[in-house]
């Protein structure tokens, strides 16, 4: 016997290849911190511009990559003297589609933690 | 997307965080060992009322907890999503020893 062949099924979740690929983001946020703060030093106005241009650099690169995906971007820059630092996400979706990628970059004075989240778009 | 009971109200969920964090470090100085749970917790009683108010979101939340000792720290977000039903709530709390800072995202599905 034949199965029926579906010729108007609805594809709820994305094929696995067009999956947000956790490896080439996290190569992308990567490089841009290389880029933005390789060999600098915590200065407080360079802070404010180099989160939201970290921020923002991720932001459109991920759009190349990425179909149907709304992205968060969050990044946290901090100077580095000593001090706690802890900082945790947990979210509430679909674990087959959505993904958390985190990277960070350290240096003599700054720690920088920058964090993608990609939700699909149904 | 319908209603006014169906979206992200942001004095709302401004309020959950604020709760989360009273309830979770109260009158509490900065522990380096608590610091762990602290942010889980907030982050887990944030996720939990959020989700008990059964929305159509998905809810990413985060959590930042630093030591006071005069350091400096930026944060930003940048976000890729439609404006009309996404939203996303800053909370900054501090007391003598630390910084506690949450953000939560809502996408609607």
């Amino acid at each position: 016997m034949e199965l029926p062949v579906k010729t108007n099924a609805f594809q709820i979740k994305p094929d696995l290849e067009n999956i947000i690929p956790p490896m080439e983001v996290k190569k992308i946020i990567c490089k841009i911190l290389n880029e933005t703060l390789l060999n600098k030093s915590y200065t407080t106005e360079n802070a404010k511009i180099w989160t939201k241009s970290i921020a923002d650099d991720i932001n459109r690169s991920l759009n190349q990559i990425t179909q149907k995906y709304k992205h968060v971007v969050q990044v946290v820059i901090t100077q580095k003297i000593g001090q706690g630092f802890k900082f945790t996400a947990r979210s509430r979706w679909d674990v087959d589609t959505d993904r958390q990628i985190t990277e960070s970059f350290i240096n003599e004075t700054i720690i920088c933690i920058a964090t993608v989240f990609g939700v699909y778009l149904y | 997307m319908d209603g006014e009971e169906n979206q992200f109200i942001v004095d709302d969920v401004s309020k959950i965080i604020k709760e989360a964090i009273e309830n979770t470090i109260g009158g509490n100085a900065y522990q380096h060992d608590k610091v762990n749970s602290w942010t889980g917790n907030i982050v887990e009683n944030c996720l939990n009322t959020l989700t008990k108010q059964q929305k159509p979101y998905k809810y990413i939340v985060t959590c930042l907890i630093m030591q006071k000792n005069g350091a400096g720290l930026h944060t930003a977000s940048s976000c890729f999503w439609n404006n009309d039903t996404d939203g996303s709530c800053t909370v900054r709390w501090e007391n003598k020893s630390m910084y506690v800072i949450t953000s939560v995202f809502g996408l609607a599905i």
